[in-house]
């Protein structure tokens, strides 16, 4: 369960967060949209401890991980090894299963800059379900982890999350409506 | 054909410095005050032939690198430490700046009445090495992308992973800059602190002998083989990094 209590948050004079709630159940899915600046990645940000607010709190039960707007790969590691450097080494094996996983078996060896950007954003997804899975994480947090991908293959790695975290807790920001749907939880305004 | 080229450039160019040397000397017409480039080549060789002279050269290589290896690794752990934490950089920046500002004859006679004549050398360049590589690392560690590193905290990377995947290779480009521009800088000091401390076996105590007994050939000879060996430095140098970094390495940010 993840428990959001009265949380705020301002940037200078900017309210980005003004005293926002919202509880979300053991297992449950919830897509977060708004529109830009309505506070969807900061909420996710101060969940997932980057950020501080200024008012209220935040708790859940178990681990979390969370998937970044941006691929943000380590430019001098390999798609292979940017997976394994988030890994214990005892379960480096998990960065070959979620490689293939993504379709992205071909480009493992590959550099960052190598890849498109829809292929970086789907090894930064396989890191992302790797690391849950070593972890055993509960709650999965995702901000807009499909954006560069093509409707076909956003619609793969959807049917891919939801195999992967059916009895875990979601919360997935995004702009597309369909998306949001398909995520079959509750929808939620910001 | 590039190599060619390249080659012909260089030929040309030292051509060009070994016929001013050539003609100065002639002009001068005295061995003694300036010895001609054939001497000078003729005097390294005859040099060369005999064991004592890889010995000295041994000897003088082996300090300066000691010096060398032990001030850039205490440069890296340090900047490790000083770019986390602001007051160690508070604490430590006007030691860095007085070791730089300081001349080097200074630290040398200075040093010379604490230590042994042996060791003064390794601790000159080590002098000169530690603030380039200290300043320069704590730059790279600081310019590492912070998305990366909020990467790292989110996805649990314990420290040593941490700087091991994340700030050293963000800090390569600026550790082989500190390195390659503070070798010369450290080997050139060592040296002249060999001239002054004058330890038993050194190219230093040679260059200094040579001036004792105005024998300028030796004199000459001997900084010919400072700048070959520092140039063979340099060379080996920029091959260990390139083999270090083999792998296909792209700086910049996170994409």
């Amino acid at each position: 369960m993840i428990r959001i209590d009265g949380i705020s948050k301002k940037y200078k004079k900017q309210t980005v967060l003004d005293s926002f709630s919202l509880s979300v159940d053991d297992g449950k899915k919830i897509a977060l949209m708004g529109a830009s600046g309505s506070g969807k990645t900061t909420l996710l940000r101060i969940i997932s401890g980057l950020e501080k607010p200024d008012a209220g709190s935040v708790s859940y039960n178990g681990d979390i991980a969370v998937m970044f707007q941006e691929p943000r790969l380590l430019p001098w590691k390999t798609a292979k090894d940017n997976i394994c450097a988030v890994l214990k080494k005892e379960n480096s094996h998990l960065a070959q299963k979620y490689l293939s996983l993504v379709g992205l078996d071909d480009a493992k060896e590959k550099h960052p800059h190598e890849l498109s950007g829809g292929m970086a954003q789907r090894v930064a997804f396989a890191r992302f379900l790797a690391f849950a899975e070593e972890t055993g994480a509960d709650n999965l947090l995702l901000d807009e982890p499909f954006s560069a991908l093509d409707s076909e293959t956003e619609e793969k790695m959807l049917s891919v999350l939801l195999d992967f975290a059916a009895d875990k807790t979601v919360i997935l920001v995004t702009h597309d409506d369909d998306t949001a749907q398909k995520l079959g939880g509750m929808v939620v305004k910001m | 054909m590039a190599i060619l080229k390249k080659i012909l450039k260089y030929t040309v160019v030292i051509a060009f410095w070994i016929a001013v040397w050539q003609i100065a000397s002639m002009k001068v017409d005295m061995e003694l005050l300036l010895p001609s480039p054939r001497a000078t080549v003729e005097r390294l060789f005859e040099l060369a032939k005999t064991r004592e002279f890889y010995d000295i050269i041994l000897q003088s290589v082996r300090r300066i690198l000691i010096g060398t290896i032990q001030a850039t690794l205490l440069g890296v752990a340090l900047a490790i430490v000083t770019a986390k934490i602001g007051f160690l950089h508070d604490l430590i920046s006007p030691f860095m700046t007085v070791v730089k500002a300081v001349p080097v004859a200074s630290f040398i006679v200075l040093l010379l009445l604490w230590m042994g004549r042996d060791v003064l050398p390794s601790v000159i360049s080590a002098l000169i090495v530690l603030p380039i590589v200290w300043t320069n690392m704590e730059t790279g560690i600081r310019q590492t992308d912070k998305n990366l590193i909020e990467l790292s905290k989110v996805y649990k990377m314990g420290f040593f992973k941490r700087i091991w995947h994340i700030y050293m290779p963000s800090a390569l480009p600026y550790f082989t800059s500190s390195l390659s521009s503070s070798l010369g800088l450290a080997w050139k000091a060592g040296i002249a602190a060999e001239v002054l401390a004058l330890p038993a076996i050194a190219i230093g105590k040679q260059i200094s002998d040579s001036k004792l007994y105005l024998e300028t050939k030796d004199l000459f000879a001997w900084t010919l083989a400072v700048i070959i060996i520092s140039l063979i430095i340099e060379k080996l140098f920029v091959f260990l990094i390139k083999k270090a970094t083999s792998k296909k390495i792209r700086i910049g940010g996170s994409v």
